[in-house]
């Protein structure tokens, strides 16, 4: 090695030394030095005896356990056992207090290194009061908005119920009467109308019938929406079962049906819920006819990681897919109203439905052969 | 005509004078044997069936035997007047129907638990017919021997 003038390693380790020294004399962290043998202190910079109060003579040559701010730290052999094993020694928020009676909180760090051909213990003295002040506004502001927000939250769904409950009995009770009147027209003075008046009192009638039917629906989109469901154990095999029973036009010779529905297949789902959503999805499935096919209805059950999809397919008119984003939304028909039925709710109410239960629901078609509907529920835990 | 128990007079609370029109007309075409009398609120219903007030002639306004009750009625809600009725034991024998456009499960559960039945406007004879069976009082067409 070569001696260069004015730059010999001397030099370089004290330079190395001195400016070490300035960062220790300078830093606005608590700085300790313990010997790595007995854990006593040998050295504290300016800022901790700032920070504590003590002068140095009195911390020099006592462990940081014999400081009484650091009464409460574990014992100074357990400190160096873990030193030694890990090479450092972290608490994120030591409590402390002060000889003049101040509480604060600091960070404390220690780490062993090589200082020469010697090891030591370095300590760093975080003051973190501030930053702990600053974490609890934030956190009290946090909390504030929480409270604020859910007050808001509950007068929005009271809002909603009020309303609700206003559609259901003042909304409905002109129509109803509008309802009532054409009906006593239709049924008492018929004879006495010509044929034109007669169907312009049906139109009326049938209006006012679909008015009420979208007023109900809605009713029960947002019934679905608040309530949150209890969950049971239901078999898809049988629910299908029952919805077929009770379903006059999904029998033989109006549809026919296949049910591929593994018996043991049970969901976690709310019983009236998921039916309400299977007949919405069945009633679909033989309303979207061409006219004259007779509908035919496979259902099938399939194991979709932890949960079950339903399939309901059909042979129907089939969606596009550039319509199908439209087909779960509120009041959407894709199709024009003179050639099908419906308040265009349904699809909306059963995948909030089915979503309240935490599931799925979705379909696939080519807009030709048909149309495949799922729901997927969670699998209800196989008994053993 | 139908007489049901021996229920001779009904009592139809209904602010609504539509739905009095729909109901009187429903109640005609059920052909049954009793007289439909009206009141128009939650207090009348009330001092009807105490018979206080100009309700205290019982010839003129007698004991219902069964009342039809609306529930969004002026002054007094029609679940407060229900709850009323079951506390008077001189009105044990007075059964009731509520009759109401809500479709609200809070509502029906609410009947239920007061132990009325729940019928949603506008009335068809035929569900005026089944409400009454429902409460155990026997239909007996006229004619019939009692």
């Amino acid at each position: 090695m070569t001696d260069l003038p004015g730059c010999s390693i001397d030099d370089a380790l004290r330079e190395s030394e001195l400016s070490y020294r300035r960062l220790f004399e300078a830093a606005q962290d608590g700085i300790v030095i313990l010997d790595v043998g007995t854990g006593r202190i040998i050295d504290v910079n300016p800022f901790l005896i700032k920070l504590l109060g003590f002068p140095r003579d009195e911390m020099v040559g006592k462990t940081i356990g014999e400081l009484s701010p650091f009464k409460d730290i574990e014992s100074n052999q357990a400190m160096l056992e873990r030193l030694q094993e890990h090479g450092y020694v972290r608490y994120e928020n030591l409590p402390l207090e002060t000889i003049d009676g101040r509480h604060t909180a600091v960070e404390f760090v220690s780490n062993v290194y090589q200082a020469g051909d010697k090891k030591v213990i370095q300590c760093n003295i975080r003051d973190i009061t501030e930053r702990k002040k600053a974490e609890r506004e934030v956190n009290q502001e946090l909390e504030r908005r929480v409270i604020e927000r859910t007050a808001s939250l509950r007068d929005a769904i009271n809002q909603m119920e009020q309303f609700s409950y206003t559609v259901s009995h003042d909304l409905r009770a002109p129509l109803r009467a509008m309802q009532g009147y054409s009906n006593v027209l239709i049924e008492d003075f018929a004879a006495e109308m010509s044929d034109e008046a007669r169907s312009y009192l049906h139109r009326i009638g049938d209006n006012a019938t679909r008015l009420e039917k979208m007023i109900s629906d809605i009713l029960t989109f947002t019934r679905v929406s608040r309530d949150s469901p209890l969950l049971t154990r239901v078999s898809l095999l049988k629910l299908v079962q029952d919805v077929i029973e009770h379903y006059p036009g999904l029998k033989s010779p109006q549809a026919e049906i296949e049910v591929e529905v593994d018996a043991r297949h049970e969901v976690l789902a709310h019983e009236s819920g998921l039916m309400q959503a299977l007949s919405n999805l069945l009633g679909n499935a033989v309303k979207f006819m061409h006219p004259g096919v007779i509908p035919r209805i496979r259902i099938r059950s399939e194991v979709r990681g932890v949960d079950i999809r339903l399939w309901v397919e059909d042979n129907g008119i089939g969606i596009a897919p550039e319509y199908q984003h439209r087909l779960f939304g509120m009041f959407e028909r894709v199709l024009p109203d003179d050639r099908y039925e419906g308040t265009g709710v349904g699809l909306a109410i059963t995948r909030k439905v089915i979503e309240r239960m935490g599931g799925q629901a979705g379909m696939e078609s080519d807009g030709q052969n048909g149309s495949k509907f799922w729901i997927q529920l969670v699998r209800a835990e196989i008994e053993r | 005509m139908i007489h049901f128990g021996d229920v001779e007079t009904v009592l139809l609370v209904e602010d609504n004078p539509d739905d009095v029109f729909l109901m009187q007309r429903a109640f005609k075409k059920a052909r049954i044997k009793a007289q439909l009398l009206v009141v128009t609120d939650g207090e009348q219903a009330i001092s009807y069936l105490e018979g206080t007030g100009k309700y205290g002639d019982r010839q003129l306004y007698p004991l219902p035997g069964l009342v039809f009750l609306d529930l969004k009625l002026p002054f007094l809600h029609g679940f407060v007047v229900l709850a009323w009725i079951r506390k008077q034991s001189p009105l044990n024998d007075v059964h009731v129907i509520i009759l109401t456009s809500s479709m609200e499960d809070q509502d029906r559960e609410k009947a239920a638990a007061l132990g009325a039945p729940y019928l949603i406007k506008p009335p068809t004879p035929q569900m005026l017919i089944e409400a009454i069976g429902s409460l155990g009082l026997s239909l007996v067409p006229e004619g019939a021997v009692r």
